[in-house]
């Protein structure tokens, strides 16, 4: 009898234990989100002092605003007079959202066309996938010196296509390695017996196989369009205004010349940056796997 | 079926020519301008138009002490990140693979691999700041503040932590999933020949999820390899260029010096290493294998 509590009080300690190492891993996972969320409500004399603020009632959404441009007195309690030079965000989260979307959009007509081919006729195999992969493997900061050379010899930096051009070289191949594998998933018996309906090949892509992957289809823009919403780099170097700065340009820029000043402001950006992810992530989950891994794990 | 139609003869065409030519277009043309920059001399705030220097640019990279100190600092951020990364991914599996709510850890995690590193970098700056959170449990547990971004050892350790919140979940997913594809009776028949506990885990668990460990530290280390955006937001590369990467200084060469010939040199330089890397993980990673069609 001894020995069996033994054992019983063994497996309780080892899977409580168990479950206070998950506890321990999700805190070291959920502060920093935690954390920024927090800076970005906090008021400025809260933020970083001495006591740390770890929680607090004393609530704003005064950094929200000066975010988006607002000029007028903010802060209340002590009548500080908010930045009245600071830029708003607008802009910069159009031309985020502008330039993803159409970049991401136009890669997607590319892609699936060409993944079909591939997949549909054997086009290229072994070879073109590694071509494919290397092209998205290619590091930013290489693309990012002869594309801002060719581009100001158009005299095409700072605007939308320059950098929708940019992306596509990446956009391109991550749609294309993405749907190559949804495309593998469907019979080839489905656009067989539509050719036998009267489709053409063409067709029969179009109107019988592509709405068969259409909630992949939407994953693949979701994640493509995330890749291109956090892309710094070759943002940073192809533009110079708000004409066609992205978000991470511009909250690299403003933590740069706030030098911390603003940390309340900065957070409260931060806190729009992850707001497409925090939205958009209970859809991607089950395909987010497959797209990090460029279409490896199904 | 009809068979006259252009969108049934030249199916294969319509489909692929036109991506195909986009793209090779799109990676050819800057690929030929950054060869022939490379072998230029072409400074932006100079004025002059580039000019041919033959391999100058190769024996300025020689004595480039900072192009050799960041590719050390590139190698040596990436491979303690991915290990990092990978043990604490693996334990993690291990431990949740147990537990049937693992979906609920897999939604939480997949948020952090999306979130923008410059976002990141940001939180992590707040974080690590003197009179951060971080220091603030340090004290609490009655330890002594740490200067977490002062010293180049800890500016490393830094951005290492940095990256190893963002991608550790990638790890543990992947190897999830391995350990998740693993049938039961594999586990049975170890048990029935009397195999438990560590032996179970080296001989049975183990080879099972190689094939994904492999194919998640790969891919991770390829990444790590070109980080800039949390250097770029947390350390700019200091203090005294501690966290200086490959990708960080080719920028600032290029970009804040204007020396693009120089800089497409060492863009060029790290291309080519980077291929080396990446087909050598092709190959012996089997990559090409787990992917082919």
């Amino acid at each position: 009898m001894a020995t069996i509590s033994y054992w019983k009080i063994r497996k309780k300690l080892s899977v409580s234990i168990k479950y206070l190492l998950l506890f321990l891993v999700l805190i070291f996972f959920l502060f920093p989100v935690y954390w920024l969320i927090l800076t970005s409500v906090k008021y400025p004399g809260d933020i970083n002092s001495n006591p740390i603020v770890w929680i607090t009632t004393r609530l704003t959404v005064d950094n929200f605003k000066l975010l988006f441009g607002y000029k007028g007195a903010v802060w209340g309690e002590k009548g500080y007079v908010g930045r009245s030079y600071m830029q708003s965000i607008a802009p910069f989260l159009i031309n985020s959202i502008g330039i993803g979307t159409i970049s991401t959009l136009i890669a997607m007509i590319l892609g699936a066309n060409f993944a079909y081919g591939i997949v549909r006729f054997n086009f290229g195999r072994q070879n073109l996938y590694t071509w494919l992969l290397s092209l998205r493997m290619i590091p930013p900061v290489v693309i990012s010196i002869p594309m801002f050379l060719i581009f100001n010899t158009f005299r095409m930096l700072n605007t939308w296509t320059s950098l929708i051009i940019a992306y596509l070289l990446t956009n391109i191949p991550f749609v294309t390695l993405m749907l190559i594998g949804f495309f593998k998933d469907i019979p080839s018996d489905i656009p067989d017996a539509a050719r036998i309906d009267g489709y053409t090949q063409v067709g029969a892509f179009y109107k019988v196989v592509l709405p068969l992957i259409l909630p992949g289809l939407v994953a693949v823009f979701i994640i493509s369009f995330l890749f291109n919403w956090n892309e710094l780099l070759i943002a940073a170097t192809l533009t110079t205004s708000d004409a066609s700065q992205t978000f991470p340009v511009f909250t690299a820029n403003f933590v740069q010349v706030e030098r911390g000043t603003a940390w309340g402001i900065a957070a409260a950006g931060g806190v729009v940056g992850i707001l497409p992810v925090v939205l958009l992530s209970s859809y991607i989950q089950k395909y987010m796997l497959r797209g990090l891994s460029m279409g490896a794990i199904r | 079926m009809r068979t006259d139609n252009i969108f049934d003869k030249y199916a294969k065409q319509i489909l692929i020519v036109p991506s195909l030519v986009i793209l090779i277009i799109l990676i050819m043309y800057p690929t030929v301008y950054l060869l022939r920059m490379s072998f230029s001399s072409y400074d932006l705030t100079s004025g002059n138009p580039p000019a041919f220097n033959r391999i100058d640019n190769l024996n300025i990279l020689i004595k480039d002490k900072y192009f050799w100190q960041s590719m050390i600092n590139t190698i040596l951020i990436s491979i303690s990140a991915v290990m990092v990364e990978f043990i604490l991914g693996l334990s993690l599996a291990l431990i949740v693979s147990g537990i049937k709510k693992s979906i609920f850890f897999k939604t939480i995690f997949i948020i952090s691999m999306m979130i923008p590193p410059i976002v990141i970098g940001l939180n992590f700056k707040l974080i690590y700041d003197q009179f951060g959170p971080l220091n603030g449990i340090f004290k609490m547990l009655g330890f002594s503040e740490v200067g977490w971004l002062t010293s180049p050892g800890m500016a490393r350790i830094s951005i290492i932590m940095a990256d190893v919140w963002q991608w550790t979940p990638f790890m543990f997913i992947i190897i999830l999933a391995g350990l998740q594809s693993v049938p039961d009776e594999y586990y049975d028949t170890a048990k029935v020949d009397g195999v438990g506990g560590i032996k179970m885990f080296l001989f049975v668990t183990w080879p099972m999820i190689l094939p994904s460990i492999t194919l998640a530290v790969a891919l991770r280390f390829i990444e790590a390899l070109k980080l800039f955006d949390i250097i770029l937001m947390i350390t700019f590369g200091g203090p005294s260029g501690a966290t200086e990467t490959l990708s960080l200084y080719i920028y600032r060469t290029a970009f804040r010096f204007g020396d693009l010939g120089y800089a497409s040199f060492m863009a060029f330089t790290m291309l080519i290493l980077l291929s080396i890397v990446i087909t050598l993980f092709l190959r012996f990673v089997g990559l090409r294998k787990r992917l082919e069609w």
